[in-house]
């Protein structure tokens, strides 16, 4: 699924390290997330949108 | 690739898989000098691996290791240390002839408390990892690895059946899983980089 987390990051100046601190993830779930290769869960999407304060659909496109 | 990480340089993967291999090595030739012997060259065995994990990890990841890894590498070491003793016990006990008799079942059954602390220890692993995706990829590697197992224990079992191969002990299934499943890791993490 197509994100904008990587341009979200960017506008924060934080690493994908920090904000996989901040979502007490691993960099590589950052990484395969900001690839559009790996859809998070429902609760992580939410924690997503919580931490950048914004809503899910704003972040995540859906292509269908 | 990640923007934020540079990839380790090929020379130093390979220094590092090297000095691996030359370590088990090394260990497997202490191991054959018999007697006491055989504990130094298993547990030195035993601390290769674990030392090639740590140190892989801090060279292709530049990540500290998270809780739950760690708690599983420990684990791990601790099942397959273990292991080691209770093998070479049990197999010293077996040449004396003291695994003979009923009491014999105990000498033969101790080998596998090592390995089945170490099957455990990745239940334990999906159990308290909190990264959903580190527990999705070591699903998908699971089931890849139990896949190719069976199949191939499917073939030579076949292969057996009509005297074409040779026999072949069961738990020998356990390296054989352990094989597949880093294929199916290292296969997985190439899809998500």
């Amino acid at each position: 699924m197509k994100n904008r987390l990587k341009v979200l990051r960017a506008e924060r100046d934080w690493s994908q390290a920090d904000l996989a601190e901040r979502l007490e993830v691993s960099r590589q779930t950052i990484n395969a997330l900001e690839t559009g290769k790996y859809d998070p869960s429902l609760p992580l999407a939410f924690k997503l949108a919580r931490l950048f304060g914004l809503p899910i659909e704003t972040i995540f496109q859906d292509e269908a | 690739m990640s923007d934020d990480v540079a990839p380790a340089g090929a020379l130093k993967k390979l220094g590092l898989f090297a000095a691996f291999i030359l370590a088990v090595a090394l260990s497997v030739w202490i191991g054959k000098q018999g007697g006491a012997w055989a504990y130094v060259g298993g547990l030195g065995t035993v601390a290769a691996s674990l030392a090639f994990a740590l140190l892989s990890n801090k060279l292709f990841r530049r990540e500290k290791i998270r809780g739950p890894m760690r708690r599983y590498l420990l684990r791990f070491g601790v099942s397959m240390c273990a292991y080691v003793i209770l093998l070479v016990t049990a197999v010293s006990l077996g040449r004396q002839g003291l695994a003979d008799g009923p009491w014999g079942y105990l000498i033969a059954l101790a080998p596998s408390v090592g390995v089945l602390g170490g099957i455990a220890t990745v239940g334990f692993y999906l159990a308290e990892e909190t990264d959903e995706f580190a527990r999705t990829t070591l699903i998908h590697s699971l089931l890849w690895a139990t896949a190719g197992t069976l199949s191939v224990a499917t073939i030579w079992g076949f292969l057996e059946t009509f005297d074409k191969a040779p026999h072949v002990p069961t738990w020998a299934l356990v390296p054989v899983f352990a094989v597949f499943m880093g294929l199916a890791q290292t296969l997985i993490a190439r899809r998500y980089r």
